[in-house]
């Protein structure tokens, strides 16, 4: 009496499937936002060293 | 050499083997083998890259390039984190989610065999000299400056790394990378501390900065006043930006020893941040590695100090002999040493006088004037020491040409370093050469297993065949280039390796972004581009290497030359032009058509 009937069981499998899916979307989307600041941030420090070595070598220079 | 300082290199040589080769028992499959089970967490990939990339002429010449000259040296790294960004979010993604065990796996899926065979071709022919080079060139240092006999450090380093290379694969490459990596910064610190602690006190960090300052060692940009200069001078603001930028864009893209590193990574992200530590890291790392040479040298204004530092080889040698020759050559270094001693006490007036000056916080004429008067007795050092090299030639020394300024570090360390602390450096010499000989052992290992045997067989590879005979190519490559480091003696041959990177990579980084941005480019496209750029790059260096036939073809009075570096962004340039152009001759292809197609049609292997 308990059985789950096997149009119920084929319903339920896209469905976990889907939010499988959604899932791994999710965590692909947030990977991408992660790595496209860990790009701009790297951008900057290329930046920030440039100034940092102009300032040290402005400081010693006579 | 000191006992405690050999048990220390004993020591360390015995636990970097002990380190790679305990890997060999977890290798299950080629994955495993290849690419480390890609399970690999981004700092020790980043480490290894960095390690690869730092070989032990980097340390002890970028060291002598300090002393020297100062900072210049830096504007070859200034491009790096910029070129990392792009390698992010292009090669990186792309090569880890195809699943390939080799960078040229990717250009089978994306134009043809013919294209992954050139490739790889192009990558075993520039990689397979380096082995040797990256052998050879310390153990001349390591011989003069330290004593030890070239072919033990040789053999020593290139058996080693052969068989802990062989046994553990990538696994044993990238942990010990990281470690070697980690022993060559603690040498570096350690050489910085002894450099600072015993410069005199009323010198001190701060005075020794303001001297290199005022002899113009701390100067770091500069812009070329024309194009000319720009193509000519590797160390200005154009070359380190902009060849540079494409240098660095192909080394780490299209170079198979390092993209070997970084596609160990157990993610993408893994993988990017390996490369991200290297565009935070490298140009520190570079800027602190520089300013122990301009440490050194201010060390040496104050402590007892030779005029050059072969000087004390050479009078060993001259009192070995008995012929007249010997007698002149004899007076003429002993009137060199007393000239030294007499500059070097008017270079050490003139910083006195400076530092007083900054003391007493005079008006930037008063200090540029002292600056003046530093540099010229400083100029007058650099003539003695040039004199010094002369007189090496003329005795007949091995290694004349090799610069003077080379032998500083080594010269530090054996004379200046404590007891104990002097092992530590000399392990971080060998710890530097042997993270840059693993690396293209295993990385040619990998692609003339995967890419050139693999294609040239029928059959896809067995999983255990594919290890094995990457173990036998490893072996094969380990022992080749041991023994080539014997044969390549006082050739230009070292110079040449360098070069034909740069002949090389920029074409092939080439490709692989015509391989993804235009679609219409495929099949036998990818070959002829890259044949065209290969090609184009070394007419452009035999042209550049040839002031005569730049007069005989163009006429030119004054023959222009142009640096390495800017090879990278001519081979870009041909083969995305080639490329473009024979695409428009292609038929349009349905909108999917173009993407990169998955690891199973990768060729004969895949890590998918």
């Amino acid at each position: 009496m308990d059985q789950q009937p096997p149009q119920e069981s084929g319903a339920t499998e896209p469905t976990a499937r889907s939010a499988a899916a959604a899932a791994e979307a999710r965590e692909e989307s947030a990977g991408a936002s992660r790595s496209r600041r860990m790009m701009v941030f790297t951008l900057a420090w290329g930046v920030v060293t440039l100034v940092l070595l102009w300032w040290f070598e402005q400081s010693y220079r006579r | 050499m000191r006992t405690v300082d050999l048990l220390v290199l004993v020591a360390f040589l015995v636990f970097i083997v002990w380190d790679g080769v305990r890997h060999g028992g977890e290798v299950k499959s080629a994955k495993d083998y290849l690419l480390a089970g890609r399970r690999m967490r981004w700092w020790a990939m980043g480490l290894s890259v960095m390690a690869t990339q730092a070989s032990a002429i980097t340390l002890i010449s970028t060291t002598g390039q300090g002393f020297a000259t100062g900072m210049k040296f830096l504007h070859f790294y200034l491009a790096i984190p910029f070129a990392m960004v792009v390698l992010c979010s292009t090669v990186v993604p792309w090569f880890h989610r195809a699943g390939v065990f080799t960078a040229y796996q990717w250009l089978e899926t994306r134009f043809d065999r013919s294209t992954r065979l050139l490739a790889s071709i192009a990558f075993l022919f520039s990689r397979a000299l380096a082995v040797g080079a990256v052998l050879y060139a310390p153990s001349i240092v390591l011989s003069i400056g330290v004593g030890i006999p070239q072919w033990v450090s040789i053999t020593v380093m290139g058996l080693l790394c052969t068989l802990y290379t062989a046994v553990g694969g990538a696994k044993a490459v990238i942990t010990t990378d990281a470690k070697q990596m980690v022993v060559m910064f603690a040498g570096i610190f350690a050489c910085l501390g002894v450099a600072w602690w015993r410069l005199p006190d009323d010198v001190g960090v701060g005075g020794l900065l303001n001297l290199a300052g005022a002899a113009g060692k701390l100067d770091t940009f500069h812009m070329p006043a024309d194009a000319r200069e720009a193509l000519a001078d590797p160390y200005n603001l154009l070359s380190g930006l902009l060849g540079g930028f494409f240098l660095f864009l192909g080394y780490f893209g299209a170079d198979q020893e390092q993209v070997q590193r970084y596609l160990a990574g157990s993610s993408v992200e893994q993988s990017k941040k390996s490369l991200l530590m290297s565009a935070f890291a490298k140009v520190p790392m570079q800027f602190v590695i520089l300013l122990l040479g301009v440490s050194i040298w201010g060390y040496f204004s104050y402590r007892p100090a030779p005029a050059f530092f072969r000087e004390a080889e050479l009078a060993r040698a001259l009192e070995r002999r008995a012929d007249p020759d010997a007698a002149a050559l004899r007076e003429r270094l002993a009137t060199l040493r007393a000239d030294h001693a007499a500059r070097l006490e008017e270079r050490r007036a003139r910083g006195a006088e400076l530092l007083a000056a900054e003391r007493a916080e005079a008006d930037d004429a008063t200090l540029a004037a002292h600056a003046v008067a530093l540099r010229g007795a400083e100029a007058e050092l650099a003539n003695l020491r040039a004199a010094g090299q002369a007189l090496v030639a003329e005795a007949g020394l091995p290694q004349p040409k090799k610069s003077d300024q080379d032998f500083a570090f080594t010269h530090f360390l054996v004379h200046e370093m404590p007891i104990g602390l002097a092992g530590l450096v000399l392990a971080a010499i060998f710890a530097a050469a042997m993270s840059s000989v693993v690396a293209p052992i295993n990385s040619l290992a990998t692609s003339s297993v995967v890419d050139v045997i693999g294609l040239l067989r029928r059959t896809p590879m067995e999983p255990h065949a594919l290890v094995r005979s990457t173990r036998w190519a490893t072996v094969f490559w380990g022992l080749l280039g041991t023994g080539a480091a014997f044969f390549i003696g006082d050739r230009p041959i070292i110079e040449q390796v360098n070069r034909i990177g740069s002949v090389v990579y920029g074409s092939m980084f080439g490709v692989f972004i015509l391989g993804r941005f235009v679609p219409r480019a495929r099949g036998k496209v990818g070959a002829i581009s890259l044949a065209s750029g290969l090609l184009v790059v070394l007419a452009v260096q035999h042209l550049v290497t040839n002031p005569e036939l730049q007069t005989q073809l163009f006429g030119l009075a004054k023959p222009f030359k142009i640096e390495f570096m800017w090879f990278n962004l001519i081979g870009f340039a041909v083969v995305m032009g080639v490329g473009w152009f024979l695409s428009l001759f292609a038929p349009r292809l349905p909108p999917d058509a173009s993407a990169p197609g998955s690891a199973g049609s990768a060729g004969s292997a895949s890590a998918a």
